[in-house]
């Protein structure tokens, strides 16, 4: 679908030509983001530079009756920022400064397109760090963090970005800019800044982030548990959490991750014989860190797994860099991978893994589990060829299976890659028709017209009905 | 006589105000929905000068619906009330004709130990849940003043206590909430995980509120591991300037879960023993695992005391330096958290106020000025102000004050809140300070959550 003549020549003025796209090989590459199964061409590209710019840009939009999708780098993984329907994307990547850095207050304000990663290298050097990591940091902006509410591997001790945004500066769907916050990260009121972060950029774009940033620890430890099993592993998280011991993160590869890593540029040496590997990281004053690690190890040695400590930082680097690789590894097993995002209770983790296991086996498909074990957020990724329509079909089957297994204990549908187009039709899952009337109210009174991001993460009518006829096994959960 | 709400003090208790009957219709309307014994006529209830006579309480959350269905028919705003114990923040609650109490919606509906979340019905008393979980390895976190405060009341206005520096806020342990909306629609979001993106963030609406969207029903809440090492110190900080850098470097130690900077005249309240020429009080609870502890315990220890000046490449923490701390009495926390939920005086006014924290010295040296009694917490920028007006103080004199706290906000860069103030003095104002750039935002969100605006109307700016 093709832009207006108009509308085009609207965007032009505000961005000049080379800050707008609009030939179709100039848009493809916002054709899609990680979640490469669903795509949808744009009608045009602009890239604006300052708030003013977005502003009059979602203006100009409004005028040709045109929607709008903002979009950071792109790395979201459930088709968040894709534009439907001929939407133009408003790219962030080139609001990309850090505006302020305030060490003594631990906060930072940055534009949208800033870099996750990029952001904690600014602040190292007054001793802090921003905490959310996703595995994409390397790549993913602080306006698509807020935007998904972006987790990581460090959010079982530190929270996910909703935690860490003190305030925050929006466009509106008519264009209007607003400050919701302070940069004490209080409010006086309602929490607005709350109910838009993890909003996936369907109430308004973000031009202006302030964020908190945390102290770098005195000390890291990090642990290398081999289990048998999965399960094992499972377990000892469980064991762990319940012991009073809140680790910075914990996370879970399995066998078959373990081989993909072992045989790609991200080898760190995990032995091949182990059924699964727990990656344990403790943070904190550095005399705390050695009676946890003896703990943990006493609680490991019930379930007979063996611990290796990260002698330096090297190593300590080479651990984490099997578990962040993962996904990367997994390019060696198939054309295509299939990550998934679910979260169960802890408790919950060893069943719904087996039963996880148990649909990909039945439908013939590759599976391979990586996953934020102490948050209970499986990601079961599914390797895949897409020009195998019969394979594709069974990725798509067993997805659904997998959501409703982990619906069906007390969990949801995603942890933190979000709703996006990806699981819209799935919310049905989760909530009944009078939940999502009331998700519905909030996203109309920010966009009553229903132009910023159209398409996002509530389902239409009919699928709701399709979806949840007795909310399948949810409403055993006494909310 | 009219009976003062909780927090009201009984100098704001003046002629009662004429309460406002309820129709015949509407009552019969209201019990055939709540039951005979859900309607209930009472001696007036002051709350900010609004005058209310009946309560309605619905027997269970499948009734909350109706009930609000049956007061927008009839036109009737109500006054959401828990515990009571924090009636009296917001605006005044001008036009409400009743209550809606939420004390039939209690109890804890599941305590799940494995996975660390409890979910309990928003009339349950904090008490209980403390109590609940005694023995457990976990704790709730979740330590405002006023202990029979309900769980609806203490998310609705998203109150804190002393340990919020260590425990969060509600929004933090918040996983997932039941609510029955304005127009009677029963709609639940988030759920009982502990990582949840799916879908909107409704919670974040509620928590903070002010029941203004919908009455809260349930809550999922995410619990913390019960610390296996508490210890409760004090320091004094003398009154130079000094003192805000050593009270922060000081809440800022990692196993912190509470740290107050208290004036001396509010010091003598909390220590009746302790000299005035001590100055200012620190008063610390540190919590975790036991060498964690110990080794903050240190730092903020006689240590600390022998080093004239922090070494080169030592952390903030060395800002500590000259600091004496002791044992503080296991009860002094408790007596803490008393005086934060305080009003003072029978003329008296309470602000909350959030600031950066490195400008604090500003903002209490401005504060001072106005002859305003403070309790800081440093670590997270918020302080606590009471003045004392005089008996005969008129409306003047709450301008100034006020003025005052809301210049020295300004200049800590951030915001004032009148919390506590004699019904005349918050009518008229509006207590969360200059009507906000998102009130229109916030009027729409009304619409729509509270169509026909029965629910704790005008409480939000």
């Amino acid at each position: 679908m093709t832009a207006p003549a108009g509308l085009l020549a609207a965007l032009r003025e505000i961005v000049g030509s080379e800050r707008c796209l609009s030939r179709r090989e100039e848009l493809l590459p916002w054709e899609c983001d990680g979640l490469t199964l669903h795509g949808s061409l744009p009608s045009a590209v602009v890239l604006p530079r300052d708030t003013h710019e977005v502003a009059r840009i979602v203006r100009a939009c409004r005028r040709f009756d045109t929607p709008f999708v903002p979009r950071g780098a792109g790395t979201g993984l459930s088709g968040g920022a894709i534009a439907l329907d001929g939407g133009v994307v408003i790219e962030c990547a080139k609001l990309d400064r850090i505006l302020a850095i305030d060490g003594a207050n631990r906060l930072a304000v940055v534009q949208p397109g800033v870099v996750n990663a990029a952001l904690s290298q600014a602040v190292r050097p007054h001793g802090l760090f921003y905490a959310p990591d996703p595995s994409s940091q390397m790549a993913c902006t602080i306006g698509g963090n807020v935007a998904e509410n972006a987790g990581g591997p460090h959010t079982l001790k530190y929270g996910t970005t909703t935690n860490h945004v003190l305030a925050l500066e929006l466009v509106l769907p008519d264009g209007e800019r607003l400050r919701l916050g302070s940069a004490t990260g209080w409010s006086p009121g309602v929490d607005l800044v709350g109910v838009v972060v993890g909003s996936e950029g369907t109430v308004g774009i973000v031009t202006e982030v302030t964020v908190r940033l945390t102290p770098l620890p005195e000390a890291t430890e990090t642990l290398l548990v081999l289990f048998a099993d999965v399960v094992s592993a499972c377990r000892a998280v469980g064991a762990v959490i319940t012991s009073g011991l809140v680790p910075a993160a914990m996370e879970i590869v399995d066998r078959r991750t373990i081989d993909a890593v072992e045989a790609s540029v991200y080898a760190a040496g995990l032995p091949r014989d182990a059924g699964a590997v727990l990656l344990v990281e403790l943070d904190g004053p550095a005399e705390a860190l050695p009676p946890q690690i003896e703990r943990i190890r006493a609680l490991c040695a019930v379930e007979g797994a063996r611990v290796q400590r990260a002698r330096d930082d090297a190593e300590r680097e080479r651990f984490w860099r099997a578990r962040k690789g993962a996904f990367g590894a997994m390019g060696r097993l198939a054309p295509d991978l299939y990550v998934h995002d679910a979260v169960v209770p802890r408790s919950r983790l060893p069943e719904v893994l087996a039963r996880v296991g148990e649909i990909c086996d039945r439908h013939r498909l590759r599976l391979s589990n990586v996953f934020h074990a102490g948050d209970g957020n499986l990601h079961p990724n599914i390797s895949f060829d897409r020009r195998d329509a019969d394979e594709l079909a069974r990725v798509v089957a067993a997805g659904r299976e997998i959501l409703e297994a982990c619906v069906a204990v007390g969990g949801v549908i995603s942890g933190e890659h979000g709703i996006g187009t990806e699981k819209r039709d799935f919310m049905g899952l989760v909530f009944s028709a009078d939940d999502l009337e009331a998700q519905h109210r909030l996203r109309a009174a920010f966009d009553p017209d229903g132009v910023c991001n159209p398409g996002k993460i509530l389902p239409t009518p009919r699928f709701c009905v399709e979806a949840n006829p007795k909310a399948r096994g949810y409403d055993h959960v006494p909310l | 006589m009219p009976v003062a709400s909780d927090d009201t003090p009984a100098a704001a208790v003046g002629p009662p105000p004429p309460a406002p009957a309820l129709a015949a219709d509407a009552q019969r309307a209201l019990r055939a929905v709540a039951g005979e014994a859900g309607l209930q006529e009472h001696a007036p209830i002051d709350v900010d000068g609004v005058s209310l006579a009946f309560t309605v309480e619905p027997p269970d959350a499948d009734a909350v619906g109706p009930v609000l269905r049956v007061l927008a028919e009839h036109g009737l705003p109500a006054l959401v009330r828990g515990g009571g114990s924090r009636l009296g923040l917001g605006n005044p609650p001008i036009g409400a004709r009743l209550l809606l109490s939420t004390r039939a919606l209690s109890g804890i509906t599941e305590l799940d130990v494995a996975d660390g979340v409890l979910c309990a019905r928003a009339g349950t008393p904090l008490r209980t849940l403390h109590d609940a979980l005694e023995d457990s390895v976990w704790e709730l976190p979740l330590d405002p003043p006023a202990s029979h405060a309900t769980l609806g009341g203490v998310l609705a206005t998203a109150a804190v206590g002393p340990r919020h520096g260590g425990f969060g806020r509600p929004r933090d342990i918040v996983l997932g909430l039941d609510v029955t909306l304005g127009d009677g629609l029963r709609a639940r979001c988030g759920g009982r995980v502990v990582k949840n993106v799916t879908g909107y963030d409704l919670a974040k609406l509620h928590i903070g509120g002010f029941g203004a969207f919908g009455v809260l029903l349930s809550a999922w809440l995410r619990l913390r591991p019960r610390p296996a090492c508490v210890r409760v110190l004090s320091a004094s900080l003398g009154d130079g300037p000094e003192r805000w850098e050593r009270g922060l470097a000081a809440a800022r130690l990692p196993s912190a879960r509470a740290a107050a900077l208290i004036d001396p005249a509010l010091a003598a309240a909390l220590e009746p023993s302790r000299p005035a020429s001590a100055g200012w009080l620190l008063l610390m609870e540190l919590a975790g695992d036991e060498a964690a502890v110990a080794r903050d315990a240190r730092l903020l220890g006689t240590a600390c005391e022998a080093a004239a000046a922090p070494r080169p490449g030592t952390r903030p923490s060395d800002g500590l330096v000259g600091l004496v701390a002791s044992e503080a009495s296991p009860g002094a926390l408790g007596r803490l958290r008393a005086l934060q939920g305080e009003t003072f005086g029978p003329v008296g006014l309470r602000f909350r106020l959030a600031v950066l924290p490195d400008r604090l010295g500003a903002v209490s040296e401005r504060l001072e000025r106005a002859a305003a009694e403070l309790l800081v917490f440093p670590a997270s920028g918020v302080v606590f102000a009471r003045v004392s007006l005089d008996l005969d103080a008129d409306l003047s004199a709450v301008d100034r004050a006020w003025l005052a706290a809301r210049e020295a906000a300004r200049a800590g860069g951030g915001f004032a809140v009148l919390e506590a103030a004699p019904p005349w003095a918050k009518r008229a104002r509006n207590v969360f300070g200059e009507a906000p750039a998102t009130a229109p935002l916030l009027r729409t969100l009304k619409h729509r959550f509270d169509p026909a605006g029965i629910l704790n109307p005008h409480r939000l700016p």
